[in-house]
């Protein structure tokens, strides 16, 4: 079930409205079934698959609390055999259902360099919805109650459902168990105005998807689904508002399971703080897909001995971390590329760090102005940019020959050719179209920025009048309804994420 | 605790009217982006009808509101009619237009144009896709209620009941058509009260058009009416009998040149077999070419291209039906 779909907005109403009409003593149980009958609405056998990490996580948790009461040497081995266990049996089904066809491949065509031919039966399976976030929430609950950072979940249900909270559950935010099953066991009473905020999260989320990341969709699909046909300026186009399709995609997804758990009286972890605005990339990754990167951080960068142990084993660690993540999103080179070239930024960032240094004394650089903050923004949106590139490329090869071929056909003239601006005409959108989203772009972008700065944009509105409120709801509203791409005729892009 | 009480009910209020107002606009939005098209009107035109003013309903496909003249009809018979008629209108869609203009009109009489019973018409299992426009142009016309409930459940798989219920999901992409909400625009103020559910075809038949016709080869195929169009014709005789409305079912003339080139008696002897079983007058236009005047060899005077009648044809067609149906009376 697609949060941008009809199914969901009959659900979701129904299951906040009977959350808050039913005993506290029974609230999760209704949580945890409208959970499963949401995930198995893409396919009912994969909830066989939710279950089974449960199960692992759920036995792990316990097991470790059992050892752990043993005394001695015994009891850490014991515990130490749990997570070792845990981790391979999770690692193993997200290998299996994830990175085994890419694997079959990868070693296929290795040794079709040396001429041997390997026969090994890839079995064509289709991942299931989510399972890099539930599996990842999972181990990150087993690595803490290992570390003795979280107590182990006694409850099988309770803890099903942290594990299954249908708001986050196919494309995260990955939640820790300090955070979600603490909240599993308070009680949770309707309250007008965290509802009233946790709508207009939701609204802001369906308007980034449906009004601007689909509309974008449209543009980057048919260029890149045709690069021969279009320029390198384009191509560059299209990258570009790729970058703003991604975020206003994951981000819109994002804020759209923070509203819908935010109605019923859950946190969630925020995911996204205005990445785009971030001056170095380290600062994105601060700022992007927060409950993924503090995952990463917490649990392999940190382990690896992070910082603490010179400069170079930071730059092993790092360029590590983000390759791993590159994998941790899809099972192919591209992915891979994309992860290694941003630790790659940030390692290069920290080298010359010194030399930008020397050149700002020499060139009496302003650093603490606009213009220059201005700067750092757009080398590195620049940077992360290109990234992006080898993330929405088919293929690795494929992203080397677009490459190629963009740079052969730049196509300046015909790109600001005064009859056909852009090849505004042939990229897919209509000129209308195209205003729109520019429009919409400049207003995410200047949403971003206030944040950024601090801006509370739910206290403003909630001192201002009620027609002034309401005109801002419905204006919400009708913009989604209009402007937004869904319905019949158009292809609505499923959540970018939900493959992961 | 009164004073708590109090501010929930205050709360309840106010979301019951922000959901309300939503509605209102949703509506306000759906009326300006709808692209317009003669059922949606018809239906629209009809429920700012004054009471008594559809004492003749005619109900059908586009032969109905290109066939009947209400100014000739008014002239012969002396009464109001109204033709809630839309393009391919089925049987089904037609009951369920008796159904829901009968709370808002009681006709003298009610006659039902027998292309309606043509299976290709079949909405739900016939040809016609479940997002075709002619087949939501009425049920956007027709206000929200059971009727409407009723009709999308009979006609619509229900993976498309949502398309049907809330036309802003068609019809949202039109704010890029200036042309639509200037139309819309203008029908709504104003021009809502000059439109006519009589659309004469203003085309004629070419030669070349009519040498096509003539070309055809006989296509001895078995006429056929669904199952579900014979329940809903009699469903819809059911409805008259109670209401206390006779029911008329009229076949309109088309170009004899098609129907030569079709199994005609098939169709025409299973109509008069199913309108015979409710007890129902059936007159077929088609067996009284010379009495009406028609002659397909006059372009100008008869059909349009898609063996509809022109606006000459409605005229001596209308005329003829009310003599024929006064009688029966």
């Amino acid at each position: 079930m697609l949060f941008n779909s009809f199914s969901f907005l009959i659900f979701f109403p129904i299951v906040a409205i009977v959350y808050f009409l039913i005993p506290q003593r029974i609230k999760y149980l209704w949580l945890l079934g409208a959970s499963y009958y949401f995930y198995m609405s893409w396919n009912p056998k994969y909830a066989l698959l939710m279950l089974a990490v449960t199960v692992i996580t759920y036995g792990a948790g316990l097991l470790m609390t059992v050892c752990g009461r043993k005394s001695g040497r015994r009891g850490r081995r014991l515990k130490m055999v749990c997570i070792f266990g845990g981790i391979v049996l999770l690692l193993g089904i997200l290998f299996v259902f994830k990175y085994y066809g890419f694997a079959v491949e990868s070693v296929g065509k290795v040794f079709a360099i040396f001429h041997i031919t390997v026969q090994m039966s890839a079995f064509d399976i289709l991942l299931p919805v989510g399972i890099s976030f539930y599996t990842f929430q999972g181990l990150g609950y087993i690595i803490d109650v290992y570390r003795g950072e979280t107590a182990a979940e006694k409850n099988f249900l309770r803890y099903a459902l942290f594990l299954s909270f249908f708001p986050q559950l196919v494309a995260g935010p990955i939640e820790r168990s300090k955070n979600l099953l603490n909240q599993i066991y308070e009680p949770h009473k309707f309250d007008a105005g965290r509802v009233k905020d946790g709508l207009l999260l939701m609204g802001w989320g369906f308007f980034q998807k449906l009004v601007i990341a689909d509309r974008i969709a449209i543009l980057v699909d048919e260029v890149y689904g045709n690069y021969l046909s279009y320029s390198g300026l384009q191509l560059l186009l299209a990258t570009i508002l790729f970058a703003f399709q991604i975020y206003c995609d994951f981000g819109g997804y994002s804020d759209i399971a923070v509203g819908a758990a935010r109605v019923m009286g859950f946190t969630l972890t925020k995911n996204f703080r205005s990445p785009y605005c971030a001056v170095t990339v380290s600062e994105f990754w601060r700022n992007w897909h927060i409950s993924l990167t503090t995952w990463f951080r917490d649990y392999i960068y940190i382990p690896l001995g992070g910082n603490r142990r010179g400069r170079w084993r930071k730059y092993r660690n790092l360029l590590l971390t983000f390759t791993l993540s590159g994998l941790w999103h899809g099972a192919g080179w591209n992915y891979i590329i994309w992860g290694g070239l941003n630790g790659l930024y940030q390692v290069a960032g920290d080298l010359t760090a010194p030399l930008r240094g020397l050149l700002q004394e020499k060139l009496h650089i302003r650093t603490e102005c606009g213009s220059y903050r201005l700067f750092r923004r757009l080398i590195t949106f620049a940077a992360v940019d290109f990234s992006w590139f080898f993330f929405r490329a088919d293929g690795f090869k494929i992203a080397l020959q677009m490459l190629r071929h963009g740079f052969q056909n730049i196509g300046l003239l015909t790109f600001f050719s005064q009859e056909n601006l852009l090849g505004i005409h042939t990229i897919g959108l209509s000129e209308k179209n195209f205003f729109v989203m520019l429009l919409s772009l400049v207003l995410l972008m200047w949403v971003d920025n206030r944040k950024r700065r601090g801006v509370d944009f739910k206290g403003i509105l909630a001192r201002q009048n009620i027609w002034f409120r309401w005109l801002v709801y419905y204006g919400l509203i009708f913009s989604i309804l209009i402007f937004g791409i869904y319905g019949p005729g158009y292809d609505a892009s499923a959540f970018i994420y939900f493959q992961f | 605790m009164n004073k708590l009480r109090g501010r929930n009910l205050l709360i309840l209020l106010k979301w019951v009217l922000f959901i309300l107002l939503f509605f209102c606009i949703q509506l306000m939005a759906v009326r300006m982006l709808y692209p317009s098209n003669v059922g949606t009107r018809a239906w629209q035109r009809f429920y700012r009808l004054k009471k008594g003013e559809a004492e003749l309903l005619v109900l059908g496909s586009s032969h109905a509101y290109s066939t009947f003249d209400p100014a000739v009809i008014q002239e012969i018979a002396g009464m109001n009619s109204y033709i809630l008629a839309s393009n391919s209108q089925t049987v089904v869609q037609a009951y369920f237009n008796l159904k829901e203009a009968l709370r808002y009109q009681h006709p003298e009489a009610v006659i039902l144009e027998a292309s309606s019973l043509d299976d290709n018409n079949n909405w739900r299992y016939g040809v016609t896709p479940d997002r075709d426009w002619k087949k939501e142009a009425n049920i956007d016309g027709m206000r929200f209620g059971l009727t409407k409930l009723e009709a999308v459940k009979e006609q619509y798989l229900q993976e498309n009941w949502s398309y049907a219920l809330f036309p802003i999901v068609r019809c949202h992409d039109n704010w890029e058509d200036i042309a639509t909400v200037g139309s819309n625009l203008a029908f709504w103020s104003g021009g809502i009260w000059n439109f006519s559910s009589f659309h004469p075809s203003v085309t004629f038949m070419s030669e070349e058009t009519a040498a096509l016709y003539a070309q055809a080869e006989y296509n001895p195929g078995e006429f056929v009416i669904s199952e579900t169009n014979v329940e809903h014709f009699h469903k819809l005789a059911r409805l008259c009998r109670e209401e206390e409305i006779p029911l008329y079912v009229v076949m309109a003339p088309m170009y004899d040149e098609y129907i030569r080139s079709v199994n005609y008696d098939s169709w025409a002897e299973k109509i008069m077999a199913l309108a015979e079983s409710e007890g129902v007058y059936y007159l077929d236009c088609n067996r009284h070419y010379d009495e009406i005047g028609l002659e397909a060899i006059d372009f100008e005077d008869a059909f349009n291209g898609w063996h509809h009648l022109n606006g000459t044809g409605a005229a001596k067609v209308s005329r003829f039906v009310m003599e024929k149906l006064q009688v029966q009376e």
